[in-house]
C-alpha cells in the first residue's frame, strides 16, 4: 500500500472515493458499500481523524432515531477532494516510475 | 412498595451478621494489635460473637428451605417460557453509561455514540424480523466492537484521567 505523509492513508481514501459522489452517507452504509473493506469497529475512528484533518464534515440528526442515539451523517470537503485527487495523482505518478523498471 | 416478609427476614439477618462479623473480627483485632485471645474479650464483644455466630447459623440455614428454592425454579421456567419476556433497556445501555463516563464528550459523540446507534438499529431491524439468534449476534458483536474501539480511543481516556488527576488536590 502506498502510503504520503499529509495524503490520506488507503483506509481514508476508501472512505473519501465511498463519499466521492456528493450526497451525505452513515458510517454504517459506508460499511455496507465498501463490501468488507471497512470494519464497523474502525470506521468511526478513522472518520474521526478524517474530520480532524479537516477531510470530511459531519453534522448529528436532531430527530429521534429508533435506537434513541443521534446518527451522524458524513460528507467529503472541498480540502478532502483535493486531498483525494492529490493522492490519485501521486499514485499514478509513482506507479509510472516503477512500471518500466518492472516490465 | 410493600417488603414481604421472606424479603425482610432476608435483608436482615445477612446485614447483622456482616455488622457483626466485622466488630468481632476487624475491630477485635485491632484494638488486641492482631494478638487475638478469647480471654481479652470483654461482655459486649462477648454478646457480638455470640449473634454473628446465631445470624450466620440462621442465614445459612435460610438459604436452604425449599419454598424459596422453588419459586427461583418457578421464575427460570416462566423466563424460559417467555412468559415474562420484555424489553427494560435497550441493548448497550452500558456502553453508552461506560463510554460517557470514561471518554471525552467528543470522542463519546464521534466514535462511541454512532457506532451503538447503529448497532441498535441492527438489532432492531433483526427483531422486527422475528431473526431473534441475529439480533442477540448482533447484541454481541457490538459489545465487542467497543472493547476494539478502546484500544483506538485510549488517548482520549489519558486526557479524562489527567484532568481529574489535576483537579484532585
Amino acid at each position: 500500500m502506498l502510503k504520503i505523509s499529509g495524503l490520506p492513508s488507503p483506509k481514508e481514501a476508501e472512505i473519501l472515493e465511498l463519499l466521492l459522489n456528493g450526497q451525505e452517507r452513515y458510517g454504517l452504509e459506508l460499511v455496507k458499500a465498501s463490501g468488507g473493506a471497512l470494519k464497523r469497529g474502525t470506521i468511526y475512528v478513522t472518520l474521526s481523524r478524517l474530520e480532524e484533518k479537516g477531510f470530511v464534515s459531519s453534522k448529528a440528526e436532531k430527530i429521534d432515531t429508533v435506537s434513541g442515539l443521534p446518527r451522524r451523517r458524513y460528507r467529503i470537503t472541498g480540502h478532502g477532494q483535493n486531498a483525494l485527487s492529490a493522492l490519485c495523482a501521486a499514485r499514478a505518478a509513482v506507479y509510472s516510475t516503477m512500471a518500466p523498471a518492472g516490465g | 412498595m410493600r417488603m414481604s416478609g421472606e424479603v425482610v427476614r432476608g435483608m436482615i439477618f445477612p446485614t447483622v451478621a456482616v455488622i457483626t462479623n466485622l466488630y468481632t473480627g476487624f475491630y477485635t483485632l485491632l484494638e488486641h494489635n492482631f494478638n487475638f485471645n478469647i480471654n481479652h474479650l470483654n461482655i459486649t464483644q462477648l454478646i457480638f460473637c455470640a449473634m454473628s455466630l446465631a445470624a450466620d447459623i440462621i442465614l445459612i440455614l435460610s438459604f436452604r428451605r425449599k419454598p424459596n428454592r422453588k419459586k427461583l425454579v418457578d421464575l427460570v421456567v416462566n423466563l424460559r417460557r417467555g412468559h415474562e419476556r420484555s424489553i427494560s433497556r435497550p441493548p448497550g445501555s452500558f456502553l453508552v453509561t461506560a463510554a460517557r463516563l470514561v471518554y471525552s464528550r467528543r470522542t463519546y459523540t464521534t466514535v462511541f455514540e454512532p457506532n451503538i446507534s447503529d448497532m441498535r438499529i441492527e438489532y432492531f431491524e433483526a427483531l422486527a424480523e422475528n431473526h431473534r439468534g441475529q439480533a442477540r449476534w448482533i447484541e454481541i458483536r457490538g459489545h465487542l466492537i467497543f472493547v476494539a474501539m478502546l484500544a483506538h480511543a485510549t488517548a482520549s481516556c489519558g486526557k479524562v484521567v489527567s484532568k481529574i488527576w489535576k483537579v484532585i488536590p
